[in-house]
């Protein structure tokens, strides 16, 4: 509803010309009627009572009895009273009020005032009643001053009641009824705007300057996971939080953006700063973004409103940096491309050619075979070793069968044992064996490596498998034993070393790289485990290892600990 | 005859794989060489299982998993991460995103792929080493 200057003048004039007019009437009436109604107090009372009527009517009886033809019907009425009145008490007795009067007849009519009309009305009734009473009382004059004092009061009272309807008034004046047809146009306005702002894929939220959310898109509402209605008029925070993450170093300030940005209320869009990210965050989803943040503006009076903030996911980005910025993943990726090649076509060639070769050189063949197979576990202990130096080898634990997981490891490469002659068992372990606390497929690694390392030192005899249940320290621990050459005791002490191979005679084509022992110690150290051997050269060794079983409650925390410690590193 | 899709930008690998998928095994093997025309190979006909490389030009193998994953069309289509990508994280987003599997090229002989797929179109899931992820 727009208001422009001329109409708000108009307000003006016309609750000035209300006031204006009453008093005058009134002194002018007083004067005229003074010899017949003399009490004051009964015109005052009158006055109040009109007055009110007046309030009343505009308060509550207009708006709710809204249509043209009662209105209608009303001004008819008041100004059918009015003119009785005037011919009832015989026209008027004096010219000033009746140019009064009538001035502000035609004025009301001119500027289609229903409330002026109706206040003539109510003066027109006013007269009438104090002829009527004013000639069945008969009473004395009183004091000027007195007069004086009352025409105030009921000026005062007027301009207060009046101007406490006015606002219901000025409504019902300068009411746009819209027809049908508008009310069509603006529907359908709406919807699609509503529409508009539905279909932007970035996620966009208005909130007061209280912080409440007025307004939310589709995108926002699927993150949040509730529904429009849902979040309409929540303080903000109940439903979402910005924080801004450094990534700094170990510094880890964490800023709820919009506390601070909504204070200002200024324009803010994030820039691509490397250091810092900005994480949305909901009751259960959380993703990178960066956000423009707008002041909302009043359209009519100008002022700060609230805030629209629109958030855009770079989560994706981040991932994809992630993966430019880790030149070791990089590299392992470009190096096994071309082992798959390698690897696919020899064994292609193999199997297309095997009965058309010599031995010989079926012997180049297979050599290239493993030669490229070594590359592959080559590049995969780089890639652990890198990760490990860097402090970013992960171990994700959980409850794991301790003696299915080994049984089955055995399984898995007593054929690799027996085509060399070797024979691998797993024993059946005596006492019951607890679950244990570990990330499998790194533990796995570990298995496997020592397994390998058995099967690759032992030219003849027996590789064996136990487990043992350390309760004292709720640990279990496995042993690999075999009857191999045996390690000298020099070289024990530097096996769990980088780079570290032992020297002698190895079954063909397991030379290894040297960094299996070494990851596996740091595996094994990981779970706060421990990793040793026993050993006599010539007479076989026992390798062992331990890990937590889920009674090592103390080692359990350090987990849970590790864990929340790698959620803060995360966006690093 | 069951239909792959194979989507892999290597022309070795990629050769190396239809020759094995379709002469041994005889499945119906298509292929794309990048994630765009990947994508309209699915949209023109869905195969019953798409083999999917992640360091593809264009468009990379995790957002073409999303877009398979999230359009309901194609979300019940079965995809094997066929990578040399063995970062952890990525794999678990695949997972997270929703790949039925994932196996490291470098790791597995093609005969292995082969073997692989037939298990899965013959049990209805994949072995249990598909669901492993990476270093």
């Amino acid at each position: 509803m727009k208001i422009d200057f001329l109409d708000r003048y108009r307000k003006r004039v016309e609750q000035t010309l209300w006031v204006l007019i009453i008093y005058l009437g009134i002194t002018v009436n007083i004067i005229h009627l003074e010899p017949i109604v003399s009490n004051r107090l009964i015109l005052d009372v009158l006055l109040v009572i009109i007055a009110l009527y007046t309030f009343v009517y505009y308060r509550y009886i207009a708006p709710r009895v809204n249509t043209p033809v009662i209105m209608l019907v009303s001004t008819t009425i008041f100004l059918g009273f009015s003119l009785m009145v005037v011919f009832l008490s015989g026209g008027f007795s004096s010219i000033y009020y009746g140019i009064l009067y009538g001035a502000l007849l035609i004025g009301a009519t001119l500027i289609g005032s229903q409330a002026l009309l109706t206040l003539t009305g109510m003066i027109a009734l006013w007269i009438l009643v104090q002829y009527f009473v004013g000639s069945s009382f008969g009473l004395a004059s009183i004091d000027p001053l007195w007069q004086l004092i009352g025409r105030f009061t009921e000026l005062s009272v007027i301009a207060f009641i009046l101007y406490g309807s006015s606002k219901e008034i000025n409504a019902r004046m300068f009411e746009q009824q819209l027809t049908e047809d508008e009310k069509n146009k603006l529907r359908e306005t709406v919807e699609r705007e509503k529409n508009i702002i539905g279909s932007i894929e970035d996620m966009v939220v208005a909130i007061d300057i209280h912080g409440n959310i007025i307004l939310t898109n589709t995108s926002f509402q699927k993150f949040i996971g509730k529904s429009a209605d849902e979040m309409m008029g929540t303080y903000y925070q109940d439903v979402f939080t910005v924080h801004k993450c450094y990534m700094l170093g170990e510094r880890k300030d964490i800023v709820d953006i919009l506390e601070s940005e909504r204070n200002t209320l200024l324009p803010k869009h994030t820039t691509e700063d490397e250091e810092v990210e900005y994480k949305l965050e909901s009751h259960k989803d959380s993703k990178l973004v960066e956000f423009t943040v707008s002041p909302l503006h009043d359209a009519d009076s100008n002022k700060e409103e609230g805030i629209v903030v629109v958030f855009r996911d770079v989560s994706e980005k981040q991932q994809l940096e992630l993966m430019k910025l880790d030149f070791v993943s990089m590299a392992a990726h470009e190096l096994r491309t071309p082992i798959t090649t390698i690897r696919g076509y020899i064994h292609a060639l193999k199997e297309e050619m095997w009965n058309e070769l010599e031995p010989d050189k079926r012997m180049y063949i297979n050599r290239t075979e493993m030669a490229a197979l070594q590359l592959v576990t080559l590049v995969e202990n780089l890639l652990s070793v890198s990760r490990i130096e860097r402090n970013s080898f992960t171990v994700e634990t959980r409850e794991t069968n301790w003696v299915n997981f080994i049984k089955q490891k055995v399984e898995e490469y007593e054929p690799r044992a027996f085509e060399r002659g070797l024979n691998m068992t797993f024993v059946e372990p005596e006492t019951d064996i607890p679950m244990a606390i570990v990330d499998p497929l790194r533990i796995a690694e570990v298995i496997n490596n020592l397994l390998n390392n058995a099967i690759s030192f032992t030219m003849q005899g027996n590789i064996e498998v136990s487990i043992e249940h350390d309760m004292e320290n709720n640990m279990i621990v496995t042993h690999v034993k075999d009857t191999g050459q045996g390690i000298p005791e020099d070289a024990q002490n530097h096996l769990f070393e980088k780079f570290f191979r032992v020297s002698g005679t190895l079954q063909e084509g397991s030379k290894g790289t040297g960094l299996g022992l070494y990851i596996s110690k740091h595996i094994v150290d990981m779970h706060y485990g421990h990793i040793w051997v026993q050993s006599k050269l010539n007479e076989g060794s026992v390798f062992s290892f331990s890990v937590p079983s889920i009674n090592n409650i103390e080692i359990i925390r350090k987990f849970e600990e590790d864990r929340l410690q790698l959620k803060f590193n995360h966006h690093k | 005859m069951k239909s792959i899709l194979l989507i892999e930008d290597d022309v070795f690998i990629r050769d190396l794989y239809i020759r094995v998928l379709k002469k041994e095994a005889g499945f119906d093997i298509r292929v794309a060489e990048d994630g765009e025309s990947g994508l309209k190979e699915v949209e023109d006909r869905h195969p019953d299982l798409i083999l999917l490389d992640v360091m593809l030009p264009k468009i990379n193998g995790i957002d073409v998993l999303k877009e398979l994953k999230q359009n309901t069309d194609t979300k019940d289509i079965p995809v094997f991460l066929l990578t040399n990508l063995g970062q952890r994280s990525i794999i678990d987003q695949a997972f997270s995103i929703g790949a039925d599997g994932y196996m490291l090229k470098a790791r597995l002989l093609p005969n292995e792929i082969v073997e692989k797929v037939t298990n899965f179109f013959a049990n209805g899931k994949p072995d249990d080493d598909m669901l492993q992820s990476g270093i």
